[in-house]
């Protein structure tokens, strides 16, 4: 071994076109594999970091979501074309048996519930867009629109890092919210008019709900982590939160509804209602309704009239949550307490799932994840075209040497010597090569850690993880890099080299042939 | 003794559809220390013998003993689709190569040395492929690390090269690397050495040389080294003991040489 050892080391320098090729390939492939992966690393560190200790816990509960759709803390984002508007987070079925099961896990340290819906806050009293829309350098980073959390008092036990820079927390059943800095920032950016604690705000649902409440600014906060990848945030009382979230009893609407309401106008039709859509536009149309209206039985009056109904299905319905929230003793059991608890709910027939933080915060995760993955199909792209080109440099090196296998096949090299020949050669060059790779990875990683750059703008940060362009390398990475570089050169050589065993002596030695 | 024996050897080769008959069965002995040519013609098909004498080349039927064994020993040589495609049997291949290594040296007229190697490691090379297989061993294997480097000094003394030892084959002359060659055929002590056509890329002084080198280690009683020339350079043949005529793939004449008495068997 140590002969072929020597021979190999001795072609890879007498070949320094087809060595430096291949190393260059390979050093920079594993440079680029390693500084992309460990930047996934830490964007994905960084974000679990961050959403299990301030936003999600450790897990997370919720309704099952509809068929075709996705539903994390920040709503319900469809995965399948479901049609028509995508819908607000229903409530948790079965709140209290959920609860329960949920409080008799004991690795559960603490939970906690949460509305989640999404806003834009108002200037002033009006809602008065003419500023976004005729400035062309605003993004929608640049709005003051906000997911708010309507959340219990116990969530501030749950995730006690939020630092409140002016003001106080909200109080309950109140219509008090708290800000984070950046709403206050967009907020005094886009409407040119300073946001403190004590003004008065308008807050408008953004789904089309059309749901729009006053508030008052109790407080403003910095996020915990600065370089957070979170969207803005307004934190308020869970009952004006739900009336955001449609967690009203309308929400509810069949079950709920007392049964001397009258259905019969929901029988009519437009037509019936408003005259035909064959009616001239400008004819006798009003005295036709009219006519029609008149002629009918039903008692609009007292249906239009009275909305004594329209107000109670319009209250929120105060034992309806969203999420529960909790943090598990040791993180590292989430996974065995996630499962425990998901059978539980099973047997229990709730319908309610169980998530992990990532599920959670699916919306930023996935997105990350889908970065992620782009990133290793590119990789995988260039591999292939690395693995062509290290292929075909070995067979030309290959039929370069076929006097060399050749003729050391005819003095009594068995085929076996040929291909630890040559594997040598390969494995040896991807080995240093890698080392070379890492190594310049390691000084790129530890100059740019150093240089601490960040992002500002939200859509950026949402995308990558968080502002901090940072990289964590792990042994890991490293390990499935080398890995992954070794079995790709073994790969590469395994054409070449059959075509190297191939070769028989008497092709060393055609020339002689008579 | 014979080290080498050819029994009706036959030898066909694919050329598109049709079949050659390169060697249309041909037998002969060469005894041990003999100095032996293959003469003949271009196309007459001596290169073809050496090279199935020297293992590199499967007959297409007969039988070839070298030192002793009948190499093709259990091989159908006929009905075997592969060796009329030319293509070796994994397990023939591994005998077969063993075989080279322990009983046949060669010498070619392209030199064929490693060009990564120094004159010292490509005459060490064939030490190198050492084996498990017995079929491969020679007597050399035994050797403690520095008789193998004696041995290897006395060879390279003994073609003259002692000055030229680290150097590549790029950088020597012609003869130099034949002379190489030479050295790099006998250091595993192998009994047959072949040379197919070993002066025809050297100018005259240079093959006088060469061939007085080998005639000097063919007389060598320690070595008693046979060698064995594919060629139709008149030079080789006036040299050999032994010259086997060869003419559209049949032995015509086998010539040996006793002193300055010939004797002939005729085909």
């Amino acid at each position: 071994m140590k002969e072929i050892f020597r021979l190999a080391l001795r072609n890879l320098s007498e070949h320094k076109s087809k060595t430096i090729i291949i190393s260059l390939f390979l050093v920079f492939g594993m440079a680029i594999v390693v500084l992309g992966n460990s930047f996934l690393e830490s964007i994905n560190r960084g974000l679990e970091k961050d959403f299990r200790q301030n936003y999600t816990g450790d897990l997370v509960i919720s309704i099952q979501p509809e068929k075709g759709t996705i539903l994390d803390i920040f709503g319900v984002a469809a995965t399948a074309n479901i049609g028509g508007e995508i819908p607000q987070v229903p409530a948790i079925p079965d709140l209290k048996n959920v609860e329960e099961i949920v409080h008799a896990q004991e690795e559960i340290k603490g939970t906690t519930k949460q509305i989640s819906a999404q806003i834009l806050i108002a200037k002033g009293k009006e809602m008065d867009m003419s500023d976004f829309i005729e400035n062309d350098d605003l993004g929608f980073d640049d709005l003051p629109i906000s997911m708010l959390f309507g959340v219990e008092e116990s969530y501030w036990d749950l995730f006690p890092k939020v630092n409140l820079v002016e003001g106080r927390y909200p109080q309950k059943d109140t219509n008090e919210v708290m800000i984070d800095t950046r709403v206050k920032n967009a907020f005094e950016s886009l409407y040119k008019k300073p946001l403190n604690v004590g003004d008065d705000i308008l807050m408008l649902g953004a789904n089309t709900n059309g749901v729009i409440r006053e508030g008052k600014l109790v407080g403003i906060f910095d996020p915990p982590n600065e370089n957070s990848a979170m969207f803005q945030i307004v934190y308020c009382d869970p009952d004006l939160a739900r009336a955001f979230a449609d967690l009203t009893y309308a929400a509810n609407f069949e079950s709920e509804l007392p049964s001397y309401v009258d259905f019969s106008i929901s029988e009519l039709s437009e037509d019936d209602l408003f005259g035909s859509s064959d009616d001239d536009l400008f004819g006798d149309l009003i005295e036709e309704s009219d006519e029609i209206l008149r002629q009918d039985t039903t008692d609009f009056s007292d249906i239009l009239g009275d909305t004594t109904l329209r107000d109670e299905l319009n209250k929120t319905d105060e034992g309806a949550w969203n999420f529960i929230l909790a943090k598990v003793q040791n993180p590292s059991q989430t996974k065995k307490v996630i499962e425990e608890l998901k059978t539980k709910f099973a047997d229990a027939n709730l319908n309610v799932q169980v998530m992990d933080w990532k599920a959670g915060a699916y919306s930023y995760s996935g997105t990350v994840e889908g970065i992620g993955f782009i990133f290793n199909l590119l990789i995988i792209i260039l591999a292939v075209v690395v693995f062509i080109i290290i292929m075909n440099t070995m067979v030309v090196s290959v039929i370069e040497r076929t006097g060399e296998i050749g003729t050391m096949r005819a003095i009594g090299a068995e085929k076996s010597f040929v291909k630890k020949l040559f594997f040598t050669e390969t494995l040896f060059l991807t080995v240093v090569s890698s080392i070379i790779g890492f190594i310049i990875a390691f000084i790129a990683m530890a100059i740019f850690n150093s240089l601490e750059i960040t992002i500002t703008n939200s859509i950026a940060k949402m995308i990558l993880g968080g502002g901090l362009l940072h990289f964590s390398p792990t042994v890991k990475i490293i390990v499935a890099t080398f890995f992954v570089a070794i079995l790709g050169s073994i790969l590469s050589n395994l054409y070449p080299i059959s075509s190297a065993l191939k070769i028989t002596p008497l092709k060393a030695l055609s020339k002689g042939s008579d | 003794m014979s080290v080498v024996t050819l029994k009706d050897v036959h030898k066909i080769y694919p050329m598109g559809k049709q079949f050659v008959e390169a060697v249309k069965g041909v037998s002969f002995q060469i005894e041990k220390g003999e100095f032996a040519a293959i003469s003949g013609p271009s196309g007459s098909g001596k290169s073809t013998l050496l090279n199935m004498i020297g293992l590199i080349d499967v007959p297409s039927d007969g039988e070839i003993n070298i030192g002793g064994t009948n190499v093709y020993e259990g091989v159908n040589l006929k009905e075997d689709s592969n060796i009329l495609k030319t293509a070796i049997p994994a397990k023939l291949d591994k005998r077969i190569t063993a075989l080279r290594r322990s009983h046949i040296g060669f010498i070619f007229q392209t030199f064929n040395l490693i060009p990564v190697l120094n004159v010292y490691e490509n005459i060490e090379f064939p030490l190198m492929l050492e084996s498990k297989n017995p079929a491969s061993k020679s007597p050399v294997d035994d050797f403690s690390k520095a008789q193998k480097q004696e041995w290897i000094n006395y060879l390279i003394e003994k073609v003259g090269l002692s000055d030229w030892k680290k150097h590549k084959a790029n950088e020597l002359s012609g003869g130099q690397r034949q002379r190489v060659a030479i050295a790099r055929a006998l250091v595993t002590k192998a009994p047959v050495i072949l040379a197919d056509e070993p002066t025809a890329n050297l100018d005259s002084k240079n093959s006088e040389q060469i061939l007085s080198l080998m005639k000097s280690l063919n007389n060598d009683k320690d070595l008693q080294t046979t060698f064995i020339f594919s060629t139709h350079d008149s030079r080789i043949v006036d040299m050999c003991d032994h010259v086997i005529h060869i003419l559209d793939g049949l032995v015509v004449k086998d010539e040996h040489k006793v002193g300055s008495d010939v004797y002939k068997v005729g085909k």
